[in-house]
């Protein structure tokens, strides 16, 4: 009645009681990893994610390394060697049309650039997280009313706004992150307020479920880390909008003024003498394009790992 | 009722999943068939492949990261593993319906009810003119017992609740008068109340029409309604399976005598704890060798932690995967029926 | 019912809309140091004293804010400084045809190519049409207008043009202007192509998450073709975030059409309000402003109404959740 190909093989010992009920095997079951060891894990293994990193790493300490070694300063001018190409002899990216250093200058503009952007985008995060916090933690006719504001302000288109308010104020960098903050922190808001709202949620089905765990455990745990990595993924996603509103209003003549550079007024300056010049377009071009798809892709990268049901 | 033509005819099925983890084994060698008219209840805790094994019947698995790896579906003649788009797409709706767990999502939010209805008419009845398929559907909307059926019609499922949408999937399902029908879960998602409405609808739905029905369950009391056929299956693989009243009242294996003791009874004394079995599921990127219950089982032989139990027939159409209905291990069997209680 | 009440209340918000950008503009305008007549010439005192008389200067402020405002109701924007004598509505009325032009072109091509383009990656995941596609779609968001048009206009317009005029003796693409019917590919598409990129990404992603819903498992298990399955159910409900977002699109189109009526010659509003920003040709600065302000929150508008087209559940449920 039985199929057994190995019969001989089973010998009457083996039908003896086993030692104990094995070992409730768990532990090894897979999970039992922490979120941020998971997170860890997956960013390892996604390739674009480890080589935006390393991107956003070189570009970071380029642009604060290379204009100190270069031999050169930003404005430095020699009108002896204007316009020369790649690899000319001193000059590893060219001169510009008044003999400044190509290599210099790019560097420091991608650095000019990431800081307005890092400096704009956090003043957001601030901005954007207090708004949003206060309003989803408070609730009721207040949170509704807030909400309506922010409604209004993102229906008034923004680029117009900063193009304004930058003619108000005198162009630089520091009315340019001001500029940019003042209608950039709204998507930020809703963000926040969203999550708090979430975290209210959840603390009430806590609380009512009177499970063992603190509700404050569990919020730490499993909440805020979710809420972080959504931050954390706007805020990259953010930067590449900032550059690009920085490079616009460099090139309508309203972003950073000399003698400073950005990637912004590079490429700027390098439309106008395409024609005849295209490594002065070209550098900054590169630089520029690099830097936003950079962030780009992370935002992407780190949004696909921090997606929750891909945690299942 | 149940004719002895076979409807759907599954031999040692294996699925695997590819993830970033690696290849999960979810469905690992499951036969079983069902014949015309007949119900069959699959049953299982979450994660035990039943689920998977249902949607591989139709070539419903999202075909990356899942791949049918070995075995034979035959499902009304038609060789589902190897078929081709066409004959897949034939054979759905028509051959075999399917409804699934969660009413809410199994809708489209932005069609109307009956325009989904109609389109599932339609796909198999070229020669129905569209009024016709309208009526139609109206009539099956009063088969499954919504009322104001013609004003039902024309409304989007976010005017439904989940009971009646998941009887709106039913008629949709039915639509065509498939032979089998296979319910994955149908009630999980419903409250209990519902949850008999909709049990019931199914069962005179299978009287009135013949037709087979598999249903997928976690919970034994759904199956116990509604089955003639009853097959466990735990970590992949079906570990014992029979005719209802064999499962129900001579139970062989230890996990089905777990997952009946687990079900709250009124009667129970309520002082004591409610009965679970300890432990869980082992880890289907490296399955066992062999028997993938013994860590948790109660009456574990030193034979059971190194080799995989055949199936053990105990009766017409009853068979059990346990070491225990081994010659050898007579004894054991005697004490493990004692001792559990299932005698 | 719910439909109309809907629209009522986008309507009532676009006004509010409208009415702060007017407030914020008038204030703005109003906080600026100095005068604009100091900029070039030196202007003799009364002639000076003449011309605050004459825009309005010399009046305590809510009164200016009236008088604007009134104006504004009436039509009026006021005269250029910078074009002495033209009304900013004139200047205005004779422009913004060819941006319209320009960026309903743009438009057009950035939704039909977009939405294609999105679909195609995201039915085709993970092989080397997706792939490909999602490289473009990454550069169009990281190369700005100005840049692209540039080299393109270097490129195609004396390059290429150049090569084919030699050889078969017409210009390909010609370089610059806003006549014929080759002038008119190229600026679009370059003023297209970033919200191109953003469209097809949206909507693939879009597309991913329908996919994975349970109602296509559905629709499957009825028995429909896959192509059935992608018309009818998948394409229908992705393209609900899309259309959402042609608003704020069109915002991004607009400004967009700055720079590259710039490049290519193209005699539109932006060039305009460009110049106007740079000279502080104050009423043009506002006339534009306000105009642009006013066109897109109507367009925001009329995206809200479309979409309650497209979206019947919005009717039952009411409002959108945000």
């Amino acid at each position: 009645m039985m199929h057994d190909h190995d019969e001989n093989a089973l010998s009457p010992e083996l039908f003896a009681p086993a030692d104990s009920i094995q070992a409730l095997e768990d532990a090894a079951q897979g999970s039992g990893l922490s979120f941020w060891q998971d997170t860890a894990r997956r960013l390892r293994s996604n390739k674009t994610a480890c080589i935006c990193m390393a991107s956003v790493v070189i570009l970071v300490a380029g642009s604060i390394i290379f204009p100190q070694i270069s031999g050169y300063t930003v404005s430095e001018q020699d009108l002896l060697n204007i316009n020369l190409g790649f690899f000319s002899e001193g000059h590893l990216f060219g001169t510009d049309e008044i003999g400044r250093d190509m290599f210099t200058r790019v560097w420091y503009g991608t650095g000019i650039s990431l800081t307005i952007a890092f400096s704009a985008v956090l003043i957001d995060l601030l901005i954007g997280a207090v708004y949003g916090g206060i309003s989803g933690y408070t609730g009721g006719r207040v949170d509704e009313m807030m909400m309506r504001i922010v409604d209004i302000i993102i229906g008034i288109p923004q680029l117009i706004i900063v193009i304004l308010l930058m003619v108000v104020m005198k162009p630089g960098i520091a009315t340019i992150i001001i500029a940019y903050s003042t209608v950039g922190w709204t998507g930020m808001a809703r963000l926040v307020r969203g999550q708090v709202l979430k975290l209210r949620g959840s603390e009430y089905v806590l609380a009512s479920r009177l499970l063992g765990a603190s509700p404050a455990r569990i919020i730490a745990r499993d909440l805020l880390p979710n809420t972080l990595g959504i931050i954390i993924v706007e805020l990259t996603l953010t930067i590449p909008s900032a550059i690009f509103t920085e490079a616009f209003l460099s090139y309508i003549g309203l972003g950073v003024q000399i003698p400073l550079a950005s990637l912004g007024t590079l490429a700027s300056d390098g439309a106008s003498g395409f024609l005849l010049h295209p490594h002065l377009l070209m550098v900054p071009t590169v630089f520029l394009s690099a830097t936003m798809l950079t962030f780009n892709l992370l935002g992407d990268a780190l949004r696909d790992i921090l997606d929750p049901r891909m945690r299942s | 009722m149940v004719s002895d033509k076979k409807v759907l005819n599954v031999e040692d099925l294996r699925v695997c999943f590819d993830t970033y983890r690696g290849e999960v084994q979810a469905v690992r060698g499951v036969s079983f068939d069902v014949c015309e008219g007949e119900a069959l209840a699959i049953v299982g805790e979450s994660g035990c492949g039943k689920s998977v094994t249902a949607h591989a019947v139709t070539r419903l698995l999202p075909e990356p990261p899942a791949r049918i790896t070995g075995g034979r579906i035959n499902l009304d003649g038609t060789d589902v593993v190897n078929a081709g788009k066409k004959t897949l797409q034939g054979m759905r709706g028509s051959a075999v319906g399917m409804i699934f767990q969660d009413p809410m999502t199994s809708l489209n939010p932005t069609m109307t009810v009956g325009k989904q209805l109609r389109e599932a008419l339609l796909r198999h009845n070229p020669g129905m003119g569209l009024k016709d398929a309208e009526l139609k559907a109206a009539e099956l909307l009063s088969e499954v017992r919504i009322p104001n059926a013609a004003q039902r019609f024309s409304q989007y499922p976010s005017q439904f609740s989940g009971g009646m949408r998941q009887r709106v999937m039913i008629a949709i399902a039915i639509a065509c008068k498939p032979k089998l029908l296979i319910a994955d879960e149908p009630t999980t998602a419903l409250d209990v109340t519902t949850q008999a409405q909709i049990l019931d609808l199914l069962k005179s739905i299978q009287s009135a029409n013949r037709m087979a029905i598999i249903l997928i369950t976690h919970d034994l009391s759904v199956a116990s309604c509604l089955v003639d056929r009853v097959a466990v299956m735990y970590a992949g693989q079906i570990v014992e399976k029979g005719l209802a009243k064999q499962i129900f009242q001579t139970a062989a294996h230890p996990y089905t005598w777990g997952l009946m003791d687990s079900l709250p009874r009124p009667d129970q004394d309520k002082s004591r704890d409610l009965n679970t079995i300890a432990g869980s599921p082992p880890s289907l990127l490296s399955p066992p060798a062999e028997c993938s219950f013994a860590p948790r089982c109660h009456f574990c032989m030193q034979v059971c932690s190194q080799r995989q139990p055949p199936g053990f027939e105990l009766g017409p159409g009853h068979t059990c995967s346990c070491w225990l209905h081994h010659p050898m291990a007579a004894d054991m069997l005697k004490q493990a029926k004692e001792a559990s209680g299932h005698v | 019912m719910i439909k109309f009440k809907y629209i009522l209340k986008r309507f009532l918000y676009a006004l509010i809309t409208v009415w702060v950008l007017v407030t914020v503009t008038f204030f703005l305008m109003h906080i600026l140091p100095g005068d604009p007549f100091l900029g070039e010439k030196k202007v003799p005192d009364e002639i000076r004293q003449a011309l605050y008389v004459k825009y309005g200067l010399d009046k305590p402020l809510i009164v200016q804010y009236g008088n604007y405002l009134w104006n504004i109701l009436r039509g009026d924007l006021g005269d250029s400084i910078v074009y002495v004598g033209q009304p900013v509505t004139r200047i205005i009325a004779e422009t913004f045809p060819y941006s319209f032009d320009l960026g309903l072109r743009a438009l057009a091509f950035a939704f039909i190519f977009g939405v294609s383009m999105g679909i195609i990656a995201a039915l085709k995941r993970g092989r080397p049409t997706d792939k490909i596609i999602m490289i473009f779609a990454a550069l169009g968001i990281s190369v700005p207008s100005f840049i692209l048009g540039s080299l393109l206009q270097y490129y195609l317009s004396i390059k290429l043009s150049g090569w084919t005029n030699g050889v078969f003796g017409f210009r390909l693409f010609p370089v610059s202007g806003w006549e014929t019917l080759s002038q008119k590919i190229i600026p679009p598409f370059v003023l297209g192509f970033g919200q191109l990129a953003l469209i097809s990404r949206l909507m693939r992603a879009s597309t991913l998450e329908v996919v994975g819903q349970n109602y296509i498992k559905t629709a499957r298990s009825k028995g429909l073709s896959e192509r059935t399955v992608i018309m009818r159910h998948t394409i229908r409900n992705a393209i609900l975030p899309v259309v959402t977002v042609m608003g704020p699109l069109s915002a991004a189109i607009l400004t967009g059409a700055f720079v590259v009526e710039n490049i290519f010659n193209i005699p539109g509003m932006g060039q305009y309000f460009v110049s106007s920003v740079q000279a502080y040709d104050y009423p043009m600065i506002v006339g534009t402003t306000l105009f642009y302000g006013v066109f897109l929150v109507a367009a925001n508008l009329l995206v809200d109404i479309l979409y309650t087209f497209i979206d019947p559940t919005i009717n039952i449920a009411g409002r959108q959740t945000d």
